[in-house]
């Protein structure tokens, strides 16, 4: 029993990261209405570009976190103005591909410009925790956990109590009426891209003291985040969340009861059983327009 | 003016709808409707925008599932079960307001594989060819249909519904963006469709479509039925002048 | 319709063309470039049939490696445990494929979108975690092996790679063949409509959901097949490497790049990429330089041109537009001069 609660406790906190990519996802979805295959190789480079900021200042991730977060909106601002933008309005099955093409290119990019020997971002607290009864929290994990949900908070408030938030739901409603009432769509785009992005660059930011920094560590984070995206369903910054939780806590039990590698077996039997049963995801309102 | 030539069989409706509802976000967009269609009938469903016509032709079509209230079909009753294929294939045609062609393929390959549905490639063939003549667009039968003008645009909608054997065609806003000829040849058109024994609902803003084509209208305003009547009758009516100027402007 | 002309130019072509390439294992002297050879015949094969789902259904498929991988490791398990013949164990392979195609389809292609390519990354992943997990039957991560005992057609074992050519040939031959009388029958020509609006089609009685399940299942089984003979052409198999997603992203490009939804993109595309993959991979190392690759064409194919190389190939319509036009000025004689009857076309 207590292996079955302190693996919740962990899927939970895991959840958490996934959530945090799975919210970028969201976000691009909402307002583009194209899923970001990419995300998972965002998410290695901002564990790279944490590296070699730290490599630089010498200061410890989380110190870090306004210049990375800084590094991850000029790369996403660039690779969206030269892969992205282009086929934007190209219907259809254009962004799957461009967008799994980046996630591949990315990947591959970090083998050619670092050799592939893992590296660390060193971190103080890695292996702290806190007690609470006889089950243990980590620290990194409460830390990231935290952090994402301050930066969901963040883009909820952005989304509800600004006037470009706004205009991004109006985008997303419709971007041709969005046009009409003078939202400059095209800003709008790239904004939510470099937005989601940023959050998975960051995700990668918030692991570094959990993982080595290496191209491979990326990979889980590629497909995971979409499905928890799809479970809780397409376009909903909560299901995303929700999705990204729960996924977790999947991971987490079935690796701690059946075998630690049979993990993302689970999260797929739950996606497929959650797809099957309810399309739409959890709480999702469903993207069909007649 | 035509006379339409109607083949009625005595009490048969091709088409009921009672008590028809639905919501969209707590907002009634239709509520109550109750209609009939008799075979061979062109009925005007018109009303100002936002009254609900193109909702209920939706849920007629199956792209909507009401939250009250019957269709019946042909003598079918309609439920979730029938998908908006299986609609089809009971002899519910419905078109676009914006024209739907397969921009990947001819136009005869459009009307063709819609016509291999219910027949050999033989008979599609000649099926196909037979509805080109009928519609006008045989010239441009090799053409890429993506390439069409906007009015053949929408004769190779008809056209295509042609193909599925349909007992009843529901044109939604069909003579939206035609000039006076391009109408005239349409409600030729319509009329041929008519001719051949099809039901016709016709949704439409421009009036002199109503008066051309349809035999009788119903008048929508706010999800609800407001009148009903003869073409002309309902035209003059002061409730429905008043809906319409009170409503919204097309 | 037009009539089929047997003795068409196109026909004679393809009868030259396949007659140099009987030839070529003759001429060519060396087993490295035979085996170039055999590989861009046998991802032409793979290529082809994803395009059934992926070009002429228009759904992007990311798990075919998957299904290469039913296929060889049925091959494989059933021949090295039981000396059951490739050919033999095949419909095993395509069984299996058939009912995972079956499974994902029905879970996703009730959905538009994305779904059905998140389903499938997610498929191909669980798949390569499951055989190394259950090592006892697939000898997990570790892969398996197949030991020479002599030629054998049967045992689809060879001294060389020339008999793998011909394999590889003939087998790309019959899948051409039956693609081709796919995008002919029903079912093609649905799936056509599909792609082109799939709204318009449901609304005129086709059921999408079906045909593009048909298709899928095709895809598969075809591929379970070519995986199969892959994997004895390759005498190892492993789950990194046979259920890879790079495996699936090759398949994919190379269709993609080649001619989305064309009999002869594959086919192209196989023969420039795979060529260019190995030349690459001499050059800038066999990870990270020439794995880039895959990804920067298929972004650069899709912005520029989302047709493929195919499409360079392919006299522009031209006559598309004089159709329009003659048919525009005859429709204006006609208006101008009151309703009359026109023959011209």
């Amino acid at each position: 029993m207590w292996i079955f609660i302190q693996s919740l406790i962990n899927g939970l906190l895991a959840g958490g990261v996934y959530a945090l990519i799975g919210v970028g996802i969201t976000i691009v979805f909402g307002v583009m209405k194209i899923v970001n295959f990419a995300a998972g190789a965002y998410l290695v480079w901002g564990m790279y570009f944490t590296y070699l900021w730290y490599q630089v200042t010498g200061l410890n991730a989380y110190l870090l976190i306004p210049l990375v977060a800084m590094t991850m909106i000029i790369f996403g601002f660039a690779t969206f103005k030269l892969t992205i933008k282009p086929v934007l309005n190209t219907g259809g099955t254009a962004f799957i591909l461009v967008t799994v093409g980046l996630s591949f290119l990315l990947q591959n990019l970090i083998e050619v410009f670092f050799d592939p020997t893992p590296r660390t971002v060193p971190s103080s607290i890695k292996l702290s925790s806190l007690q609470i009864g006889s089950f243990s929290i980590g620290l990194p994990r409460l830390i990231a956990f935290a952090a994402m949900l301050v930066l969901v908070l963040f883009v909820n408030l952005l989304l509800n109590k600004t006037l470009f938030g706004r205009a991004m739901k109006a985008t997303s409603e419709s971007s041709v009426i969005a046009r009409m009432l003078g939202i400059n769509t095209d800003r709008t785009y790239t904004i939510a891209f470099i937005i989601g992005i940023t959050f998975a660059g960051l995700a990668g930011l918030l692991i570094t003291p959990l993982y080595y920094v290496t191209a491979t560590s990326g990979k889980i984070f590629s497909t995971v985040p979409l499905m928890a995206v799809v479970l809780g369903g397409l376009g909903n910054i909560k299901g995303a969340l929700i999705g990204g939780l729960l996924v977790g806590v999947v991971e987490a039990v079935v690796g701690s009861q059946l075998s630690p590698d049979l993990g993302p077996v689970g999260i797929t039997l739950l996606f497929l059983v959650v797809v099957y049963l309810k399309p739409k995801g959890l709480f999702g309102k469903g993207e069909r327009t007649a | 003016m035509d006379r339409v030539e109607r083949r009625i069989k005595m009490g048969k409706n091709i088409l009921e709808v009672k008590d028809l509802s639905i919501s969209f976000a707590g907002i009634k967009a239709v509520q109550n409707l109750n209609f009939h269609l008799e075979q061979g009938e062109v009925l005007a469903l018109i009303g100002p925008n936002g009254s609900g016509k193109s909702t209920t032709v939706n849920m007629i079509s199956g792209v909507y599932t009401p939250n009250k209230g019957d269709i019946v079909f042909d003598g079918h009753h309609l439920n979730s079960k029938q998908t908006v294929p299986l609609r089809a294939k009971l002899g519910i045609g419905r078109t676009f307001q914006t024209p739907k062609p397969f921009a990947n393929l001819s136009v005869y390959e459009n009307i063709f594989t819609i016509a291999l549905q219910k027949n050999s490639y033989a008979n599609a063939d000649k099926i196909t060819n037979d509805i080109l003549d009928m519609s006008k667009l045989a010239p441009f039968k090799d053409m890429n249909s993506g390439k069409l003008s906007i009015e053949k645009r929408k004769w190779m909608d008809l056209a295509r519904i042609l193909a599925t054997e349909p007992k009843l065609i529901m044109m939604d806003e069909v003579m939206a963006g035609l000039n006076p000829s391009e109408m005239e040849e349409s409600f030729e058109f319509i009329r041929n469709i008519n001719r051949r024994g099809i039901s016709i609902l016709f949704i439409e803003h421009v009036m002199k479509a109503v008066t051309s084509v349809c035999t009788r209208a119903i008048v929508l305003n706010q999800g609800q039925l407001l009148f009903e009547g003869e073409p002309k009758e309902v035209l003059s009516n002061p409730l429905v002048i008043k809906a319409y100027i009170g409503g919204s402007e097309k | 319709m037009r009539k089929y002309k047997l003795l068409s130019i196109k026909n004679i072509a393809l009868v030259v063309l396949v007659a140099v390439m009987a030839v070529i294992p003759l001429i060519v002297k060396g087993n490295y470039i035979i085996s170039i050879f055999v590989s861009c015949l046998i991802f032409a094969s793979l290529g082809s049939a994803w395009n059934i789902i992926g070009g002429y259904g228009a759904q992007i498929s990311w798990c075919h490696s998957a299904f290469v991988t039913i296929g060889a490791y049925s091959n494989f398990i059933l021949s090295v445990n039981f000396g059951i013949s490739p050919f033999l164990s095949m419909p095993i392979g395509m069984l299996i494929s058939f009912i995972f195609a079956t499974i994902i389809g029905h879970g996703t292609f009730k959905l538009r979108g994305a779904y059905f390519s998140i389903a499938t990354i997610a498929f191909a992943e669980s798949l390569r975690i499951a055989i190394q997990y259950f090592d006892k039957l697939t000898k997990g991560a570790a892969g398996i092996y197949v030991t020479y005992t002599g030629s054998s057609f049967s045992k689809l074992t060879f001294k060389n790679d020339i008999p793998f050519y011909y394999i590889a040939l003939v087998l790309l031959i019959l899948i051409v063949i039956i693609i081709y009388r796919f995008t002919k029958s029903k079912t093609g020509h649905y799936l056509g409509a599909i792609k082109g609006n799939e709204d318009a089609a449901e609304s005129l009685g086709i059921e999408a959901f079906k045909v593009k399940l048909t298709a899928f299942q095709l895809s598969a089984i075809f591929t379970s097949v070519i995986g199969a003979i892959y994997g004895s052409y390759l005498t190892y198999i492993a789950p990194s490497s046979t259920c890879g997603f790079d495996l699936s992203i090759k398949i994919g490009v190379v269709a993609i790049v080649g001619g989305i939804g064309t009999i002869a993109g594959p086919i192209i595309g196989a023969f420039i990429f795979i060529p260019l993959i190995e030349i690459a991979s001499k050059l800038l190392g066999q990870i990270g330089g020439s794995q880039m690759l895959y990804g920067l064409l298929l972004i650069i194919i899709v912005i520029f041109r989302p047709e493929g190389v195919v499409s360079l190939f392919k006299r522009k319509s031209k006559k598309d537009d004089v159709v329009g036009e003659t048919a525009k000025i005859n429709e204006e004689t006609k208006n101008g001069q009151g309703r009359k009857e026109n023959k011209n076309g």
